[in-house]
């Protein structure tokens, strides 16, 4: 039913009015309203998502609502596509890294396809391309190998890495 | 709050890197980043899922001879098995690989791809694992070949008379073909991975991941020249 809401509460005790037919695309709400039978005037915790995520998860899914939908997991078409990154989408994904990552888990968690495609997709993006150095700089980790551990890891890359 | 792209749990991490649909030496130079990336992708399950989703995105067939009724069954399912049709009697064996095909030099399983679009490519890579058991003397063996010139240039794929491994390629608007040969012979009954790397201009030979030979297909005055009655596509030689 059109404009039905329902009530989601975020790990930081915001309550959220969410129209049903949104909080359907993530696939862990839906379970919830329709295998487990959950009352619809209950209100629903994510216990793993707080309020500042769960926002942007709202404003993508609320974009996204019309979209169709994704075809299965391991069609060929939709493995090429997912390099493309919609403009909406791009300017919804410029956040600092935390928030970045903190969309993936929540997309992952409520599992919500769509925007874990585009969310990984941005993160490898920032990947693909990099030295390793480069990709340490870029997401703050540490080099934890010790120069014997390099020089190894350089030695059992060698057959693919010249070529 | 995570801080760092080496925080998340190891499957987000994964599928991250499944988003990047790198080659395996792009995969490898990411994997230099930190212990924690290495774990991940330097991992049997990882590099499985890699090479599945690699083959479901890039790989225009791929052979198993997993389904004995259908030994020329394409495991990726590209060619339908309806146009399958085998000479003499291949047959299905165990080898450690799985299944395999076992062929007596008279055998072949013909797979016709002129109408599949997926094989209009000018560009092309194919990769096998082959052991000769042939019990009497050497003779030229085809491990895979297009047998279909001029009109549909590929390529000829197998052990010659001396058991060299050797690659043809004919290119059909030119008359010609080109060689390109390991420099030794190959022992019986052992098992080696062949992979020929062709393009328009070049062939690359690879044995056991070495590369034995690579051949500049650009100047058509290092072919050998055959077909003399297609000698009228000569002016598209430098199409």
């Amino acid at each position: 039913m059109a404009g039905h809401k329902i009530k989601l509460q975020s790990n930081d005790g915001d309550i959220f009015d969410v129209e049903v037919e949104i909080a359907k695309l993530s696939i862990t709400i839906k379970t919830m309203l329709e295998d487990l039978s959950m009352n619809e005037e209950e209100i629903i915790p994510l216990p793993n998502i707080n309020s500042a995520i769960f926002k942007k998860v709202i404003q993508w899914t609320t974009h996204h609502k019309d979209d169709p939908p994704l075809p299965p997991e391991d069609d060929e078409n939709r493995e090429k596509n997912t390099n493309d990154i919609s403009s909406w989408d791009q300017e919804f994904l410029k956040v600092d890294q935390g928030t970045l990552f903190e969309l993936i888990l929540a997309a992952n968690y409520l599992d919500i396809k769509g925007l874990l495609d585009v969310t990984c997709t941005s993160v490898a993006n920032m990947i693909k391309g990099k030295t390793s150095e480069e990709i340490r700089q870029t997401f703050n980790i540490k080099n934890d190998f010790t120069p014997q551990e390099e020089e190894q890891i350089k030695k059992e890359n060698e057959w693919c890495e010249n070529k | 709050m995570i801080y760092s792209l080496d925080d998340p749990p190891n499957e987000i991490i994964a599928k991250i890197f499944f988003y990047i649909d790198g080659t395996l030496p792009e995969l490898f130079i990411i994997s230099r980043t930190c212990r924690h990336w290495r774990a991940i992708i330097v991992d049997e399950w990882f590099l499985q899922q890699h090479f599945a989703r690699f083959c479901r995105i890039h790989t225009i067939g791929h052979w198993q001879f997993e389904n004995a009724s259908k030994l020329g069954h394409n495991s990726i399912d590209i060619t339908g098995d309806d146009r399958l049709s085998q000479t003499g009697q291949p047959q299905q064996a165990t080898c450690f690989l799985g299944s395999c095909l076992l062929l007596d030099g008279r055998s072949s399983i013909n797979i016709p791809v002129r109408d599949i679009r997926q094989y209009q490519i000018d560009t092309f890579c194919v990769s096998l694992w082959v052991m000769d058991t042939y019990p009497r003397g050497i003779s030229w063996r085809t491990a895979i070949g297009s047998l279909q010139h001029p009109f549909n240039a590929w390529l000829h794929l197998g052990v010659n008379l001396r058991a060299v491994l050797k690659n043809q390629v004919m290119i059909s608007t030119g008359s010609v073909h080109f060689f390109c040969g390991a420099p030794h012979p190959m022992m019986k009954n052992t098992w080696y991975q062949f992979v020929a790397q062709v393009s328009r201009n070049k062939q690359q030979l690879f044995l056991n991941g070495q590369l034995q030979c690579n051949v500049d297909m650009s100047r058509r005055i290092d072919a050998v020249i055959d077909y003399p009655q297609y000698y009228r596509y000569d002016e598209r030689w430098e199409d």
